[in-house]
């Protein structure tokens, strides 16, 4: 179902209609993207799911008032960012060992170890990072959004960006020159 | 620093050195140094894996939150309900004792 037809779908049959369809699109095409940006942000494994999950429930009850100027994406990573920073603000001291995050995909034991080394190795170096600076860091090189999507989600003017971003690699690069 | 471009090498000392705020206000005049910012630093590969790895969500969250979300939205949709049928049912009592209610004209009824 397009969006606009979503909409004047939910209109027509007032508030008490749940769009099963709506709800299955926000989450299939969100859910990931929106999980990356929160974990880099507040590094803690449940608090991201929360996020997610309380991402995903605003964006639907603010769903008729989306005009398609972004796209949907981009508009609920933008809910979700905010969501994301008023929870660092409220758990700022208590954040999780990143060694126990998990470690996915797993291609096979060889590549296990390799790969849990790596995660940890990164997120050691992301502890050099600025929380901000951290989710431009996901959306931009994971999820391989534009320069001008990351402003619009973080709400970072494009000089900002750039230069987070540039400082944000370098550490990072510096950090895990073996990996190169 | 507003009116000379950066070299790559200063950028990043003035970075290294917590000139971040500086270096903003320099980019945000200079597109030169803006596109500096932006040709440089793309990450190898490894590192952008690892980078992947470690932010990847739990292969089972989509199908949770499919539960839970939509879960989540019946219970406000429920309520909202509750809330019309409570405001009609209050609406309809204050017809019956509202002094102010005036009874119809016997012509018009």
């Amino acid at each position: 179902m397009e969006i606009s037809a979503a909409t004047e779908h939910r209109d027509q049959t007032s508030d008490q209609y749940v769009d099963d369809e709506l709800v299955g699109r926000l989450v299939a095409e969100c859910s990931k993207p929106l999980y990356g940006m929160a974990v880099s942000i507040v590094r803690d494994h449940a608090l991201a799911e929360d996020i997610v999950q309380e991402t995903l429930v605003k964006a639907w009850q603010a769903f008729p008032t989306f005009r398609g100027d972004a796209s949907l994406v981009t508009w609920v990573l933008r809910i979700g960012h905010n969501t994301a920073i008023s929870a660092l603000r409220r758990i700022r001291e208590d954040v999780q060992d990143p060694a126990s995050l998990p470690v996915q995909p797993y291609n096979g034991p060889e590549e296990r170890v390799v790969d849990r080394m790596a995660v940890e190795a990164v997120w050691s170096a992301l502890d050099h990072v600025d929380p901000l600076s951290r989710s431009m860091l996901i959306l931009r090189d994971v999820e391989g959004l534009s320069y001008g999507e990351v402003e619009e989600i973080t709400g970072a003017s494009p000089a900002s960006v750039k230069t987070r971003l540039f400082r944000a690699r370098r550490n990072l690069a510096d950090i895990l020159r073996d990996w190169r | 620093m507003r009116h000379r471009h950066l070299t790559r090498r200063r950028l990043i000392r003035l970075l290294e050195a917590g000139e971040v705020s500086g270096v903003i206000d320099h980019v945000a005049a200079c597109e030169q140094c803006a596109a500096l910012l932006e040709s440089d630093g793309d990450l190898s590969s490894p590192i952008q894996r690892a980078l992947s790895n470690a932010v990847a969500p739990p292969r089972d969250l989509v199908d949770r939150m499919l539960v839970s979300v939509a879960d989540r939205v019946r219970r406000q949709e429920s309520i909202a309900v509750f809330a019309d049928l409570f405001s009609i049912g209050w609406q309809t009592s204050k017809l019956f004792v509202d002094p102010t209610t005036h009874p119809i004209p016997e012509g018009d009824a």
